[in-house]
């Protein structure tokens, strides 16, 4: 398993433990921040970092086995 | 109420929408065929990704929201996190299908768990009771939203009849939909550009509609988010909104359960597998889709929340918070953005529907109904119409959601619709892990756990609807189905606390994966599903160490390729494939290894097997490959011309790689030695199999210039004994003087040359095409079809080629089939050689046996002529002849003048033929009235030197007999007489061996090495008082010798004394007679040999015991006439004396009286007569009784001195003189003194007798090598030489008064020292005695006997 490949299930758990029970449960009470409820902003922000997560991981040319395929240039 | 939008104005709008779609999709479409495609790119794939998202999501996640908060997002949230396995998983699924050309799950499922259609068909089964009901959502999501468009409320859906119900037309209009873009034509690689294109327009359609609503209601309505929100806070009765874990419908475990789900959907929801793996392009789109597809489902959820809360705030009831998006707009007066957003939704479930029914329907076609019907054997029926089957398939699933919805689950919620499918596709989960991921995965445990998780999933989650929705007792519910709580549906076992879905989630996949596992834990895996374990989960290994099993020792250019692949394919997509093989490889061409050579073999292929399928692109591929610098290109450069000029249709290509793959079909099986039915019946199934042709059929050119039928397909078989001769004019004929091929449009048209046609050839359009080389015309292959005109050019060509092919084939068959018979035909002459044991009989028999198979007979015969050729005896006949013949008295002998038919060949002195016997032919003799009937005879003659010695015939050939018959039958017969011949030279010598043993005068014997006799003439028994039989192979040498014996025989045997090494002459031993007497016998015997190894003894033996009688009366009579000699000797030396004391006695007694010295001289003499015949007396005693030399070490010197001494009175007496002459160096050697003493004293004595005249006696003593010679010489009168010869025999004497006994006695005496004794004499100067005394060995060691 290379360095890229441990990369991804890095991220991957860390966004999967990010969106559960317990750690949701930090975030779920019912203030607003900035007008958006602590919840559903905890939620959305989660959700982009591993939105910008996925680019960069995706943009470094993926893991091992790479492959091109038949594509008409 | 409002009032509702203008139905026409709804109902045109969308209906152009749809109009715009089929645009969109036909554009795709077409861009796709001009080599352009639309969809590689990787925004695209990401985009048609949004295929998930339904009218569920459009309106759903709103709902959902406004009863539950932030619930809804687990389903967006859960594609997100799982987006970071798809580098490895989402990949290797994706490479899998790609190289495998596989377009379902449950084809994916089905190859990796070893064939089966069980497999595939649990799969199918099982999504389509999934997903059906979510089609059926999505229907309904229309109507719905439909008549809230225009009547404000979604209309109460029971008591609308059938043809008022919207959903109904909307079902209607969306089958067509599907059909058009999905079911067109058939495409193996399930790839639908122009619908994926429709796909991609739709989300953003989606997207636009959904923020555009968004803006209306954060910016327009309200003052911002932040208001919304703030107000929801407040709100008494809304605030939990902002809350998860706020009861069952939102808690943890919910969040967690959906999100897992959706996990599973993203990927095996049979839309998504479809757009993710079947619609993909290229593998690193994927590379994109990972981020911006979890983008997209991040912006489209965006405004979820603001709307459903505004929606609320805004006063529209809860309970409708499913269509707030359209009546949010429509309450205040936006009904154009109400109309955007009903396209908005309309999009999201069109796309759904499209996708979902052509992904669900191939998996019904692939997984249900071909294997249903190969299993009925229906294939043929149902092959041509799989198209129409397809269609049908989408419009069944359509309907089944449409009925589905409006029948059976009418009041569930359009979010709990949506996660039933999901739990149920959640179903494949493990066994799709376990495919890609765990090698002791099993079929076995894959079926096990989608059983159990299936019936799970049905009996949790489905059920509990159904009975909600009335189909049910609500019993079942609440007590558990017949009263039993531990089975209640939502409480398994007693398991409460957990929502139902949740709860249905654990259950099933609890079961699915414990089965799964268990029971390929338990059970092994076949063969082939190892192989493809392996294949799956190492499919990355695979592809780095691509192994390179195969090399090609003659590998085409690029250009070559290129070029072949033109003609398949078309020049674009050829040079298509070029372009992106050189993008692939990124060398130059003249740098490629056979790594290189062997991606592009393998590029060609997928190439090819996007087109024309996987296994048609592998036989032309493989086919044209290996073909090349051989002869084979010429089939290959056949269809340049055609498919250049043609715009190449899908339809074209396939049936000329159908035509290309029988071609090269046909010339494989040419290149195989096979005979000629196994290639014709071959060729025609091909034809049939390969190619759809119904009826064809083909016809061979006999010697005799008739066509007949040698196999056909889809023709009445009657005329299968048919032989024509064809008519010139007709097309048979034309074809064959022509050898062009000819094709019929319409065979009414050309009624009057059909001759020889088969009625089912004649219906419509026909093809004769003939079956030619370069010198000769073999026959016809005829194709005919009831559909006029249905042969076309490329036909034309194509059946030439075949029929080239074909010909040639034929050809080298027959050449082979002869070369066979030959083979045949000596394999049965060694056979005959072989039969020495069998009798003429057996032999004659096989002989006619064979030579019925070589030439096909049904009959025959084999007759032997005696030496004049004129009788006629039959020797043998096929076993069916006499039964069935109806002459009563059959002879098996008769004159030659009389054997008509059977004779023939003996008049004609050569090989007779005829093969048509009904012909009229006067030279032809008949054969006898009531005989088996004939068609066709065969006969020849056996020569011996000139002379005929035997005939065969055979007869009743399906077809006509060839030169080739009479060759091999001429052949196998002289073979058989060579044997016969044989056979009887080599009786007839073992006769004459037998009558030279049996006559013999000596015993003879032979025995191998072990000793078993095996030869034993009647002499022999005789001798040995045995019968033969209980002696030869019965019984062994060592029980007929004396004991001992065999041992002797064996030493001697292998000496060379006996006449040579391994003779043995003369032998005299002795055998045993079965009386148990020994038998003295004179044996001669000779090892014999075989390649250097003794094998065996073979002797002969001469009875002694005769001879040994007559020996022994001849000892017997020479004894006794010894002994008479004897008796008369010493008679007459005993008569003299006496005569004379008997003379004077008398004389004596009468002159008593008388003076008595006148007396005395008389007396004196009587005395000395007396003395005389003591002394006689005394030597004959000592003669007979001389006793065994009593041998010990003595000087002979002195033993002679001694004797000397003795002499001297009777010397001095004589006056003679003594010379001694003594070696003193002798060796002490043994002798008895007295004996010797007596036989030299003898000797001596002698020797002064012959002195009477004075003398010298001269005794010498010499050392000589072999022993002591002592000499006596004398020098008397010497002894005449006739006299000599008898010198040592007893009582011959030359002196008047000698016994005859002095020298016996010596010589006697040396014999016994094992001395010589010999006597030279010169008469008239002396004798001299020698005397040989051997120097024995030390004392007790010699030989005393």
């Amino acid at each position: 398993m290379g360095k890229k490949n441990k990369l991804w299930g890095l991220l991957g758990g860390l966004a999967w433990l990010l969106l559960n029970y317990p750690l949701l449960h930090i975030a779920n009470t019912d203030i607003l921040v900035a007008g958006m409820p602590l919840l559903a902003l905890y939620v959305f922000s989660v959700w982009l970092l591993a939105i910008v997560g996925l680019f960069f991981l995706a943009r470094q040319g993926g893991g091992a086995g790479d492959r091109n395929n038949g594509e008409p240039s | 109420m409002r009032e509702g939008l203008d139905p026409l104005l709804v109902g045109i709008l969308a209906f152009g929408y749809l109009l715009v779609l089929f645009g969109i999709a036909y554009y795709g479409d077409w861009r796709r065929a001009r080599g352009k495609s639309l969809i590689a790119n990787p925004y695209i794939y990401s985009l048609s990704l949004a295929a998930y998202c339904t009218a569920w999501t459009f309106y759903g996640s709103v709902g959902k929201a406004a009863h539950s908060g932030v619930t809804f997002l687990a389903v967006y949230l859960g594609p997100t996190l799982i987006a970071f396995s798809w580098w490895f998983g989402l990949r290797k699924l994706l490479r899998i299908c790609k190289e495998n050309n596989l377009t379902t799950m449950s084809d994916f499922l089905t190859l990796r768990y070893g064939k089966g259609a069980f497999m595939g068909a649990v799969a199918t089964v099982g999504v389509l009771l999934a997903v059906t009901p979510y089609i059926g959502l999505q229907l309904k999501s229309i109507s719905d939203t439909f008549n809230v468009l225009v009547h404000g409320e979604i209309s109460p859906l029971l008591d609308v009849p059938l043809y008022q119900d919207t959903a109904f037309f909307v079902a209607l209009l969306l089958a067509m939909f599907c059909i058009l873009f999905g079911a067109r034509h058939l495409d193996p690689t399930e790839r639908h550009e122009g619908l994926v294109a429709v796909v991609v327009f739709e989300s953003l359609v989606e997207l636009l509609a959904f923020v555009c609503l968004g803006v209306l209601v954060t910016l327009v309505l309200f003052p911002g988010w932040g208001d919304i929100f703030t107000r929801i806070q407040t709100s008494p009765e809304f605030h939990q909104l902002l809350l998860l874990n706020t009861g069952p419908h939102n808690s943890y475990t919910l969040f967690l359960v959906i999100t897992l789900l959706s996990m599973g959907a993203i990927h095996f929801l049979p839309r998504m597998f479809h757009m993710a793996v079947v619609e993909n392009t290229a593998e690193k789109h994927l590379k994109t889709a990972i981020w911006l597809f979890p983008l997209y489902l991040l912006l489209i959820n965006l405004f979820v929340l603001p709307i459903a809360f505004g929606g609320l705030l805004l006063g529209l009831p809860p309970e409708q918070a499913d269509t707030f998006v359209l009546s949010i707009p429509l309450e205040t007066g936006h009904p154009y953005l109400a109309l955007l957003v009903f396209l908005g939704g309309l999009s999201a479930s069109t796309a759904m529907v499209a996708v979902a029914s052509i992904a669900v329907s191939t998996m019904l076609l692939n997984s249900l109904v071909l294997p249903l019907a190969i299993r009925l054997k229906l294939q043929d029926f149902i092959t041509p119409h799989l198209l129409t089957i397809k269609r049908g398939a989408i419009l069944f699933l359509i309907f089944l959601g449409y009925f589905g919805y409006h029948f059976i689950w009418p009041t569930v919620m359009l979010v709990d619709i949506g996660l039933i499918a999901f739990c149920g596709v959640m179903q494949l989960v493990p066994a799709m892990l376990g495919a890609l991921y765990w090698r002791d995965a099993t079929r076995w445990g894959a079926v096990a756990g989608m059983l159990a998780g299936f019936s799970l999933w049905a009996y949790t989650l489905v059920l509990p609807y159904l009975v909600e929705a009335g189909w049910f007792s609500l019993s079942i519910l609440e007590k558990g189905p017949l009263g039993l709580a531990f089975l209640k549906p939502t409480a398994l076992l007693g398991l409460t606390g957990l929502d139902n879905l949740s709860h249905a989630f654990f259950w099933s996949m609890l079961f699915n994966f414990g089965a799964f596992i268990s029971v390929s834990l338990f059970t092994a895996p076949g063969s082939i599903e190892e192989e493809q374990a392996r294949r799956f989960i190492e499919v990355f290994e695979l592809d780095r160490e691509a192994p390179l099993a195969k090399r090609y020792t003659y590998f085409p250019s690029l250009e070559q390729l290129t070029f072949f692949l033109e003609n398949l394919i078309g020049p674009r997509k050829a040079q298509e494939m070029r372009h992106a093989f050189l993008g692939e490889v990124m060398l130059p061409e003249a740098e490629w290894g056979d790594r290189e050579k062997l991606r592009l073999a393998g590029f060609v292929e997928r190439t090819l097997a996007g087109s024309i399928g996987p296994a048609a692109a592998r036989v032309i591929v493989e086919g044209y490959l290996s073909s090349m610098g051989s002869r084979m290109e010429e089939v290959f450069d056949l269809f340049g011309p055609v498919s250049s000029s043609l715009e190449v249709s899908e339809e074209n290509l396939k049936r000329r790689a159908a035509e290309l793959s029988v071609l090269f079909e046909a010339s494989r099986r040419l290149a195989s030695s096979l005979s000629t039915p196994d290639l014709l019946e071959g060729v025609l199934n091909l034809l049939v199999e390969r190619l759809g042709i119904e009826k064809c059929a083909v016809r061979l050119l006999g010697g005799d210039g008739r066509l007949r039928l040698k196999g056909s397909r889809g023709l009445d078989a009657e005329g299968w004994e048919m032989a024509v001769k064809p008519d010139p004019e007709s097309l048979l004929g034309q074809c064959l003087s022509t050898a062009q091929v000819i094709s019929v449009p319409d065979a009414s048209q050309v009624g009057e040359r059909l001759q020889g046609l088969l009625e089912g050839e004649i219906q419509a359009s026909l093809v004769l095409a003939p079956l030619t080389t370069e010198t000769r015309n073999m026959g016809v292959l005829t194709a005919a079809s009831p559909q006029k005109g249905y042969f076309s050019k490329e036909h034309v060509g194509f059946f030439q080629s075949l029929a080239g092919q074909l010909g040639l084939a034929v050809m080298s068959a027959g050449m082979e089939e002869d070369l066979r018979l030959d083979e045949s035909r000596l394999e049965a002459v060694w056979q005959l050689s072989q039969m020495t044991k069998a009798t003429i009989k057996e032999i004659t028999d096989f002989a006619m046996k064979e030579g019925r198979r070589l030439t096909e007979s049904k009959l025959g015969f084999v007759a032997f002529l005696d030496e004049h050729e004129s009788m006629f005896t039959l020797q043998s006949w096929s076993p069916t002849v006499m039964p069935e013949c109806r002459i009563v008295d059959k002879p098996h002998s008769w004159l030659l003048q009389t054997a008509g038919l059977w004779g023939e060949a003996v008049h004609q002195r050569g090989p007779l033929v005829i093969n048509d016997f009904a012909a009229a032919d006067p030279q032809r003799k008949g054969y006898p009235a009531g005989h088996v009937e004939l068609q066709r005879y065969l006969s020849v003659p056996v020569f011996d030197d000139n002379r005929i010695v035997a005939v065969a015939g055979f007869a009743n050939k399906d077809e006509d007999y060839t030169e080739a018959d009479v060759r091999q039958a001429t052949l196998l017969l002289e073979g058989m007489w060579w044997t016969i011949k044989r056979k009887r030279a080599e009786e007839a010598l073992a006769a004459e061996r037998k009558f030279l043993i049996t006559t013999c005068m000596d015993g003879i014997l032979a025995h191998d090495q072990a000793g078993t006799i095996f030869i034993f003439n009647e002499t022999a028994a005789r001798i040995l008082g045995y019968d033969q039989e209980d002696v030869i192979g019965k019984m062994n040498i060592r029980e007929l010798y004396a004991p001992g014996q065999v041992q002797e025989i064996d030493a001697k045997i292998h000496e060379s004394g006996h006449g040579g090494v391994g003779i043995l002459e003369n032998y005299e031993t002795w055998v045993r007679h079965k009386d148990g007497t020994l038998i003295p016998i004179w044996l001669s015997a000779r090892v014999f040999h075989e390649d250097d190894r003794e094998i065996g003894l073979m002797g002969h033996f001469r009875d002694l015991r005769e001879r040994k009688r007559m020996e022994e009366q001849l000892l017997r009579s020479e004894r006794l006439a010894a002994l008479g000699n004897m008796a008369a000797h010493i008679s007459h030396e005993i008569k003299n004396p006496l005569m004379l004391i008997g003379g004077f006695a008398r004389q004596v007694l009468k002159e008593m009286d008388q003076d008595p010295e006148k007396n005395r001289p008389k007396l004196q003499i009587i005395v000395d007569e007396v003395k005389r015949l003591e002394e006689f007396l005394v030597e004959v005693g000592g003669y007979a009784k001389l006793s065994e030399p009593n041998l010990q070490p003595g000087d002979l010197n002195a033993l002679i001195q001694d004797l000397c001494q003795r002499m001297e009175p009777s010397l001095k007496e004589n006056d003679l003189e003594v010379v001694l002459d003594l070696d003193p160096n002798l060796p002490p050697i043994l002798f008895d003194p007295g004996h010797l003493r007596q036989a030299l004293l003898n000797i001596a004595k002698n020797g002064i007798e012959a002195m009477e005249a004075g003398g010298k006696l001269t005794i010498t003593s010499r050392r000589q090598p072999e022993g002591i010679l002592v000499e006596i010489s004398d020098t008397g009168a010497g002894i005449p030489p006739e006299v000599l010869e008898k010198i040592f025999q007893p009582f011959y004497s030359t002196k008047p008064k000698g016994s005859g006994l002095g020298l016996a006695i010596s010589q006697k005496i040396i014999e016994a020292h094992h001395g010589r004794i010999a006597i030279d004499s010169e008469p008239g100067k002396g004798t001299r005695v020698s005397i040989l005394l051997k120097i024995e060995a030390p004392a007790g060691s010699g030989d005393v006997s």
